[in-house]
């Protein structure tokens, strides 16, 4: 009994959380608010999942937000050009997808159809090819140490970059109406290299809502707490301490170094297909080298290695500057950034809270208390 | 999986070089459940270059290692450990962030048996693993009076403690040899003679092999059935502690060669030189 | 095709010299302290910035719809000096407030560290009242007589000065390096710092003056990098990070933490750079694409390459970790 729920319940709390987050703010008359919440979640994704590699296995990746990037434009293709062809129109999502105004659900919305079916199915493939990049990008972390490491992952976000600006024009037809025929008719490398150039992929068809954002904040923050306190979890955190101690205890380091970039750029997949599903669009020249940075300096603060703290971190450096819109504050938010940054560095070695987490803080002499 | 009730460790003309240096050369050694086997030697004899041969921190360049006639050499550590021998670290390498208990819980790794997907899930399988490798970690810190101590990070814990932690830690991994690097350097005499009593214990509880580097004479000729000395990467006499205490080579290996005044040996070099 | 081969190796070799003069800097920093500068891109920035200003104060300026001044000959041999003084000052600079108080610490943490100081010096020099954030066009400071002609290919002085004052400064670190006092107390910090400093040997100065020459040559590197390409970016812009990211990479190919491959790693990454972007057109019947759009990409291709081949890079040597 204690096991099932143990095994059951986080996940329906997940799923309660997000309806919640999806009913309280999601209405359409909202978007300030949604579009505030969408980008610290998909913050959060993005912390939650680097923090797994960084924090967890100790290696040290700088260019997570390539994975987002691959997530990002590959949603955008499949939604756009992948919906018109397979079901000629981007099937209508339900009430869980589209940000619809509440009353229509009274007059019938249903709340689960195809399109959410779809839209559900492009999320986990932007997954899984983040994922297999990630263990192409993993495999140097089996020869490569500390900062080595860091420069691949930056060619790496380089690459991505450099890669999709160089693509060819989003296909489209004279005017909007001939638009669905002219990709209907175009061939699939013409599809498959048409990401938009250094423009962005624009078009994407919006089925992110905040219910598929914070779903898989949910589902980020449950698997990598279930990873800390787990086997498999003890065995990252004892690369970090130490990799020939953890080989010698009968770890196998590789494996485990590249499992972990495996499942951090799963997540920062989906954060991509959620980015280019919430906004329609996706920009690849905005998720360069200090993109990546960002995500670095988050779990820096929140301390390497602590869940809570890299979901705090992201909700607070992402909505400060929002809540301090003053022009003056605009101009030097990213040198108080770069000075918390580097005084932290100097001051608290290990981040905010290091490995802890929030309710270690709460129970003292507990756990994996540094 | 089930380990023969004897294991048995040999090792067959193991020798390794650094560029020119032969750091161990020609070693041999052989080793089975219930015996303890001291590893003695100068400051950079190789003993610990041996240890790190045996773990797969190093390849051997030639030679062969088996435990109970399967080959070793040049497998990973973690695959070694995984065969069945575990060490401990002259320098103490503990997981100096994790507490005491996790230390321990890392090593027990090899008995799980669910997958990732399993702990991401939770499964019972998950459950039942954690559960286990709990109540084994515990059974192991209670015996090395730890257990008062398990929720501290290691990092705080005493030297003494410390040294003993590792080996605790090692013999979590269930192994049929045991390696321990120096276990008393740094204790004091009390401790020291507490640690005698523990490995003497160790030995007599698990059905293990010991093999013992230690600096400390009183600990290795008390405990050691049999005693290896090496030198300068070769092994110069093996035998019991009686025969090792009396043996010539052994006493010039440490004390030096006896009786020669310097310009002796400034004579010597010149002749060799010319 | 012979003429579009020299076009292509002229310029890799002036771009080639620029790289290997930032190497320089990251590869001496490695070398001694074990991390990797991010901040080392800043300063060649504000050293290409330096140049701008003072070459300013010099009376040398674009101004939008005025004839361009002639430079007078001399006020290269002011700029390059004034750059290379204020990026040695901004170098020693840093490593004082930033990098000392974490000697010793975590190789994570100062990476971390080193990143900060990057975004705050790229962002303080977006401020409106340090330099902005538009690209600014960087005035003529030298004049830029043709100086011989071969195979159709003009050769400037301008082609050929960032090359002779590269090889002058390498030349100047090389005789630093390994025929001063001060040279052997730095190879002796970067082989053992702990071991050098019982040696008598005063560990932090050794650094300090590390740092100021790594920047100094940032300095002048930036200089001749604006010369170069005449559209002074803005300090936060990618194209610093990017410059930075590729003499990194060619201190890695070199091998981190040896000079002399630093230097050859350079004009390596250069000359794959220049000739693969001109790919397309040496064998136009071979490639089909535009291979200069790609010309970023090679360069990170060839480290990952490298270091999975040679993790310690052509010239470096395998370190084995002590257990």
């Amino acid at each position: 009994m204690k096991i099932a729920l143990g095994m059951i319940l986080p996940p329906l709390l997940v799923i309660a959380i997000a309806l919640g987050i999806h009913a309280g703010v999601g209405n359409y008359d909202n978007g300030y608010w949604i579009n505030q919440l969408t980008v610290i979640g998909i913050a959060i994704i993005m912390a939650v999942s680097l923090n797994i590699v960084n924090g967890f296995t100790g290696q040290f990746s700088i260019g997570h937000a390539g994975f987002l990037s691959i997530g990002g434009y590959f949603a955008g293709a499949i939604l756009y050009y992948g919906s018109i062809r397979l079901f000629d129109t981007p099937p209508v999502a339900g009430i869980l997808s589209f940000t619809l105004p509440f009353e229509r659900f009274s007059e019938g919305a249903a709340w689960f159809t195809t399109g959410d079916l779809f839209f559900i199915a492009v999320c986990i493939g932007s997954g899984l090819l983040a994922a297999i990049v990630g263990f192409v990008v993993g495999l140097p972390s089996l020869r490569l140490r500390g900062d080595y490491l860091a420069i691949v992952t930056v060619g790496f976000g380089e690459i991505v970059r450099v890669l999709i600006e160089s693509s060819n024009p989003v296909v489209k037809g004279r005017s909007l109406s001939k638009t669905p025929q002219a990709i209907r008719d175009a061939n699939f490398h013409d599809l498959a290299t048409g990401l938009g150039e250094a423009s962005g992929f624009n078009f994407i068809p919006k089925y992110g809502s905040l219910f598929w954002v914070y779903l898989f904040v949910g589902l980020t923050v449950l698997v990598a707490l279930r990873l800390k306190y787990s086997t498999h979890g003890r065995a990252y955190l004892s690369i970090r301490e130490d990799e020939i101690a953890a080989e010698a205890m009968g770890i196998r380091s590789t494996r485990y170094k590249v499992q972990a970039f495996m499942i951090a750029a799963f997540f920062a997949g989906i954060a991509g297909a959620l980015t280019a599903s919430s906004q329609g669009t996706i920009f690849a020249s905005e998720l360069a080298f200090m993109k990546s940075l960002e995500f670095v300096v988050i779990i820096v603060l929140g301390g390497l290695g602590s869940v809570s703290g890299a979901v705090i971190a992201a909700i607070v450096l992402t909505y400060l500057p929002e809540l301090l819109q003053a022009e003056t504050f605009q101009r030097y938010r990213l040198i108080i950034y770069s000075l918390i940054l580097i005084l932290v560095m100097i001051l608290r070695p290990r981040g905010l809270l290091g490995t802890r987490e929030l309710w270690d803080l709460f129970r003292r002499k507990k756990g994996l208390a540094r | 999986m089930k380990k023969p009730t004897i294991a048995q460790l040999q090792i067959a003309g193991v020798t390794k070089r650094f560029g020119g240096l032969t750091a161990v050369d020609d070693f041999s050694l052989s080793i089975q459940t219930g015996q303890l086997h001291g590893l003695i030697g100068p400051n950079g004899a190789g003993k610990t270059t041996c240890f790190n041969l045996l773990t797969g921190v190093y390849a051997p360049d030639s030679g062969s290692i088996q435990l109970n006639g399967k080959r070793l050499n040049g497998r990973r550590a973690s695959a070694i450990t995984a065969a069945g021998i575990a060490r401990t670290f002259q320098n103490i390498r503990l997981f100096k962030d994790l507490s005491v208990l996790d230390n321990v819980r890392v090593a027990c790794h090899l008995r799980s048996r669910h997958t990732l997907l399993g702990a991401l899930i939770r499964s019972p399988m998950h459950y039942r693993d954690e559960k286990q490798i709990r109540l084994h970690a515990m059974h192991l810190l209670d015996r090395f009076g730890l257990a008062a101590r398990m929720d501290e990070t290691a990092d705080n814990l005493s030297y003494g403690d410390q040294r003993r932690l590792e080996i605790a830690r090692a013999l979590a991994t269930d192994p049929s040899i045991l390696l321990l690097d120096e276990p008393a350097a740094g204790m004091n005499p009390n401790e020291k003679s507490a640690l005698k009593g523990l490995i003497q214990q160790v030995l007599n509880d698990f059905p293990i092999a010991i093999l013992l580097i230690e600096h400390d004479m009183n600990v290795v000729m008390d405990l050691c059935q049999q005693i290896t000395v090496l030198d300068y990467g070769q092994i110069i006499a093996t035998g019991p502690p009686e025969e090792i205490q009396k043996n010539e080579k052994v006493i010039e290996a440490y004390l030096g060669a006896p009786a020669h005044s310097v310009e002796e040996v400034v004579k010597h070099d010149l002749q060799q030189e010319a | 095709m012979s003429s579009l081969f020299l076009q292509s190796l002229l310029d890799a070799l002036s771009l080639g010299a620029l790289y290997a003069l930032i190497a320089l800097g990251y590869t001496m920093v490695y070398g001694v302290l074990g991390f990797i500068n991010f901040a080392h891109s800043d300063v060649f920035a504000i050293g290409a910035w330096t140049g701008l200003l003072t070459a300013g104060l010099l009376g040398l300026q674009v101004l939008a719809g005025q004839p361009t001044i002639e430079p007078r000959g001399y006020e290269i041999f002011l700029i390059i000096p004034a750059a290379m003084f204020v990026c040695g000052t901004m170098a020693f600079v840093i490593q004082r407030l930033a990098y000392r108080p974490l000697r010793g610490a975590p190789r994570l943490n100062v990476l971390i560290t080193a990143i900060g100081v990057s975004l705050l010096l790229q962002n303080v020099g977006q401020l409106p009242w340090a330099f902005g954030t538009d690209p600014k066009p960087m005035p003529r400071i030298l004049a830029n007589p043709t100086l011989f002609e071969v195979l159709d290919v003009k050769i400037n002085l301008l082609d050929l000065a960032a090359v002779i004052a590269a090889v002058v400064l390498m030349a100047c670190l090389e005789i630093l390096i390994f025929h001063t006092k001060f040279g052997r107390a730095m190879r002796a910090v970067s082989f053992n710092d702990k071991t050098a400093s019982l040696m008598g040997i005063n560990v932090n100065r050794v650094i300090d003056g590390t740092f100021i020459i790594g920047g100094a040559l940032a300095g002048a590197a930036g200089v001749l990098y604006a010369m170069k390409y005449p559209a002074v970016q803005q300090p936060a812009s990618n194209a610093w990070v990017l410059l930075g990211l590729k003499a990194f990479i060619a201190a890695v190919v070199g091998g981190i933490g040896n000079v002399r491959g630093a230097m050859v790693g350079g004009f390596l990454i250069a000359i794959l750079e220049r000739f693969g972007a001109a790919g397309q057109q040496f064998f136009p019947n071979l490639i089909t694409f535009d291979t200069n759009v790609y010309r970023d990409v090679y360069c990170f291709a060839i480290l990952i390459i490298i270091l999975l081949i040679r993790p310690s890079g052509l010239f470096g040597r395998a370190t084995v970790e002590k257990v």
